[in-house]
């Protein structure tokens, strides 16, 4: 409601990451739950802040969108997303642990939940030639597979598949996350089946269908987050 | 290869995680929890509240009258919903005021400065009659449709600048991803009631359900909880009712009582077509005012319809598709027949259920069905169109043998067969993405049924499917079709339709019984429907004669055979026919005499096709259809040739040889069959239809010159005679005139 927009022709004015971390820092100081937001009065309440760094008319106005929120979840849940905040119980801890929980997003996926223990490795692709290379992308995620490791990549860079391709032809689980269409990457022949055996998690830190307005460098965060070891190609 | 290890990361975020810390209360409500709670907006103070009095003057200035109060029940709705912000579902008779109850509301939360009222509504008969109601509430009230798609832009802005105060939307608008995110989105921001017409539709128990409004039920489950809704129906039983509040939580009820006390009803068994047209147009002829005669199929709609106005009535047919010259497009058409009736510019129109919800005519005088409807609750709504503003008006149900066999076919193709949905879904699963057209290329079905399996498919939640675009994706999400759910489902059906055989035949009152039937408990006699007259409410008896004048008008129904233009891509390779037939290979308009098993000729053209051997009359009857009524002095025929069957050799050609003799020309068995292909009625879609006919046949060029007649017994699809009429006439024949004894196509 505060964060994102709910659809490509939306246009709110979400809060930014800052705006959002000023907003949850003086409403905490409040002492107060986050249900008041729901009450009747919160208008006041919200009024009543210091204000420093975010605008409490925007934070009503974004409110108010209650129906739309309703009919965009209606959307994302009818294709089978998940989605989780920081404050659901199977929200990886280990995210809200690192992150911090003002900083940690929503997150939208499809896929076992249970691979985000933060214990995956995170293979990191630089621009080298060689990290081009699908064949050696394949075999490094075979590899991984072969010793048991959880792999999570961003799923937006170039190559990505091939790693995830390779985990999954050893018949190991892998983890994608990104911030574009989830339900386009979901319906793509390249993850559709790993993620209905339960072998990859896709993961998005935007809305399906909408536009992000989530930055490049918060996916690296989360899969900072949810890495244990980390393989960085240069 | 560069390969890094880190055993423990660093997060440059680090300092933030003490403010988790803090954020006990935060981390206790998910993401789905916030969804259900979220205020909308604000809930009106005690100051707020409106009034009785305040409503009933909204009432009173909104109808122009001083003197009108309020019907049991209304103000109660309206005070539930604006006062108390419920959902709330409200049963109450056709005519009962239901559209009053959200007006006045959405009157009395403008006032006090509630966004829009959007009602969800199933018809666009419907859609129409709630703008003008609302118009004569001083609401100002817009449809988004199909037809206005243009004006969308201009439509969002005027609600941006809140320049309606009733929005009106279709269940189907509301289902379709592309709308929610081009219209919907800047609707809901600021909703002040959401209206869901015809709620019963929510139920699949239902005799109404529709898919689309399983995906408006995953939305009103999401809904900030004080979001005032109303649901309304007609047409609802306990069970329905019982089933639309499990599937909506927390919804109050309110129920009135069901009596209509201007209809007199009345049930005639009158097993052949033949008695029960003469019985129609005589009973139409009888009546004073306007009124609708429902059947089954949209074919009964146009072949009643035709009878009418031999029978010097002025009837028209509606459907859904039904077309009309100058009239560019079937929605169109359907509103200008729906105007004319209720200018009383038309005595009658003959409908299938596409007329049903919605249609406000509050001075029809009588509903006929022609034959029986498929539930009782089903019928009440339909029924119950007539005598709304009226002090009498008279609603009969005919039962004629062929009902029980339709109705048996409609809940046959009710549901997706599992091995079908399995299939599909393994196809969708091998790419990245197919149209419904490249479906057809998999699949032995028709456009229309593989768009209703997708459709079925995409609103379960969570659906197997996903559109984007035009094409359809398998979504990663695991799916079975619920059998047993579907076998129930059935089964309630075919109770419901026993429920409809048992009113034919009951002689207890048949109001009560339909009250009954709808959870109305009541156990007063209507004391007007024929049995509680214990005699006929309309003087009606048709005479031999007219009966006879009847068989005549059935026999001589023949229909005109349009034979096809545009081969599916890729299916005729040997043939080599890419995609247009080009003109000068087409066979001409054809005939046929009559539909499949029908009680005119189609019941001789099955015993004949399951005997081996048709009989003579039917030589006859096409022979009298030739000379008689269709109008060949342009090109007549010189010569008789025949489809051919490697199964059943004799049948066909012994029958055009006969027709041949009877017309005094030549019979020449000219077209060969070189391969026993899979039976042609098998074949559903365009795709299968004429890959399974290339290179079938083949013509001996060595024919008679001049016009031929082209005789086949059975037509469905007319692609056999498409593609035998295109090798005559590329082996040098004359003009091709197909001809087939029996349609054996559904509608």
């Amino acid at each position: 409601m505060l964060r994102y927009r709910l659809s490509v022709q939306d246009s709110a004015a979400v809060l930014s990451d800052d705006q959002w971390a000023a907003f949850v820092h003086e409403f905490n100081d409040t002492g107060e739950g986050i249900d008041r937001l729901l009450s009747n009065d919160c208008a006041s309440l919200i009024e009543s802040l210091p204000q420093q760094g975010f605008d409490a008319t925007q934070i009503q106005v974004l409110l108010k969108r209650g129906v739309a929120l309703a009919i965009a979840s209606e959307q994302w849940i009818g294709v089978g997303v998940w989605v989780l905040g920081p404050h659901d119980d199977l929200y990886p801890k280990s995210i809200v642990d690192k992150l911090g929980f003002a900083r940690a997003p929503i997150l939208f996926g499809y896929g076992n939940i249970g691979l985000l223990d933060g214990k995956a490795t995170s293979v990191h692709l630089g621009d080298k030639k060689l990290t081009r290379n699908e064949q050696m992308c394949e075999h490094l995620g075979a590899l991984l597979a072969v010793h048991g490791q959880t792999v999570i990549v961003n799923i937006d860079r170039t190559q990505a598949a091939s790693v995830l391709n390779g985990v999954l032809s050893r018949e190991g689980c892998g983890v994608g996350l990104g911030i574009g269409d989830l339900i386009e990457k979901g319906s793509s022949h390249y993850y559709r089946d790993g993620v209905m055996n339960n072998s990859l998690t896709l993961l998005s830190l935007t809305p399906p269908n909408c536009d992000g307005h989530i930055r490049v460098d918060v996916v690296e965060e989360v899969i900072a987050a949810l890495s244990g070891n980390h393989l960085h190609f240069a | 290869m560069s390969v890094q290890r880190q055993d423990k990361i660093t997060t440059p975020l680090s300092d933030t995680v003490n403010e988790s810390q803090k954020l006990v209360k935060l981390e206790k409500v998910g993401v789905l929890c916030l969804l259900r709670g979220i205020l909308l907006a604000k809930t009106p103070s005690t100051e707020d509240t409106m009034d009785r009095d305040k409503a009933l003057d909204c009432l009173r200035e909104a109808l122009g009258d001083e003197t009108a109060k309020f019907r049991d029940g209304q103000w109660e709705a309206i005070d539930r919903v604006v006062n108390k912000r419920e959902k709330l579902l409200v049963v109450q008779r056709t005519g009962w005021g239901k559209s009053a109850v959200y007006f006045v509301a959405t009157r009395l939360l403008r006032d006090s400065g509630s966004g829009p009222t959007v009602i969800v509504s199933p018809l666009l008969a419907l859609m129409r009659n709630q703008i003008d109601a609302a118009r004569r509430l001083s609401l100002r009230a817009i449809s988004i449709d199909s037809t206005n798609r243009e004006q969308w832009g201009e439509i969002i802005e005027c609600i941006g600048r809140d320049q309606y105060d009733v929005i009106l939307i279709s269940p189907e608008r509301l289902a379709n991803d592309q709308f929610r995110e081009q219209v919907l989105n800047s609707i809901a921001s600021g909703l002040g009631l959401l209206v869901i017409d015809e709620a019963h539709c929510i139920s699949d128990w239902g005799h109404d359900f529709r898919p689309d409004y399983r995906r408006l039920v995953n939305v009103l489950k999401m809904l900030p909880q004080n979001t005032p809704v109303l649901g309304t129906t007609a047409t609802a039983n306990n069970r329905v009712v019982e089933d639309v509040q499990s599937q909506l939580g927390e919804m109050g009820v309110q129920r009135g009582e069901l009596m209509r006390e201007s209809l007199a009803l009345e049930t005639l068994d009158v097993p052949d077509q033949a008695t029960r047209l003469a019985w129609l147009a005589q009973f139409v002829q009888s009546q004073q005012g306007t009124g609708i005669v429902y059947t089954l199929t949209k074919r009964s709609a146009d072949q009643v319809s035709v009878w009418l106005c031999n029978n010097g009535i002025d009837a028209k047919p509606y459907y859904s598709g039904v077309s009309l010259s100058g009239f560019p497009e079937s929605n169109s058409c359907r509103e200008h027949l729906e105007m004319l009736l209720l200018n009383n510019h038309v005595k009658v129109l003959v409908a299938t259920i596409a007329l049903g919800m919605g249609y406000d005519k509050p001075d029809l005088s009588f509903v006929v069905h022609y034959q029986s409807p498929a539930s009782i609750v089903g019928y009440y709504q339909q029924v119950g169109r007539a005598g709304r503003g009226i002090d009498s008006a008279v609603g009969v149900l005919l039962r004629g043998n062929e009902d029980s066999e339709i109705h048996e076919y409609f809940r046959r193709e009710a549901f997706p067969n599992n091995e079908v949905v399995t299939r599909l879904l393994q196809q969708l699963s091998r790419g990245d993405g197919y149209s419904i057209r490249d479906l057809e290329g998999y699949f032995n079905l028709s456009y229309t049924r593989l768009a209703q399996l997708l459709k079925f498919l995409s609103v379960e939640t969570p659906s197997p499917v996903v559109k984007r675009g035009t094409k359809w994706f398998r979504t990663p999400v695991p799916f079975e079709l619920d059998q047993e759910r579907l076998k129930f489902l059935t089964h309630q059906r075919e109770e419901e339709w026993d429920e409809v055989c048992e009113y034919v035949v009951t002689d207890q009152c048949l109001m009560k019984y339909l009250r009954n039937a709808l959870d109305d408990q009541s156990t007063a006699d209507c004391g007007k429907c024929s049995n509680c007259l214990g005699h006929s409410v309309v003087n009606v008896s048709p005479d031999s004669q007219a009966i006879r004048d009847a068989m005549l008008f059935l026999r001589r129904a023949e229909m005109p055979l349009e034979l096809k233009k545009q081969a599916a891509p890729n299916a005729f390779v040997i043939y080599d026919i890419t995609y247009n037939i080009p003109t000068g290979l087409r066979g001409s308009e054809g005939r046929v005499l009559s539909r499949w098993a029908d009680a005119a000729w189609g019941r001789k053209v099955k015993e004949g096709f399951e005997a081996g051997h048709y009989c003579q009359e039917l030589v006859e009857a096409v022979a009298d259809m030739i000379e008689q009524r269709w109008d060949l002095s342009a090109s007549p025929p010189q010569w008789v040739t025949c489809i051919p069957s490697l199964r059943a050799p004799t049948l066909v050609a012994d029958f055009a040889k006969r027709l041949a003799d009877r017309l005094g020309l030549v019979f020449s068995p000219v077209i060969k069959k070189l391969l026993d292909n899979a039976p042609q009625r098998e074949q559903v879609n365009r795709f299968h239809c004429c890959h399974n006919l290339d290179g079938v046949f083949a013509v001996d060029a060595d024919m008679p010159s001049g016009p031929v007649l082209l005789v086949d017994d059975t037509v469905n699809s007319a692609w056999t005679l498409t593609v035998a009429s295109y090798l005559l006439r590329l082996n040098g024949s004359g003009e091709v005139l197909p001809l087939a004894l029996a349609n054996t196509g559904g509608g």
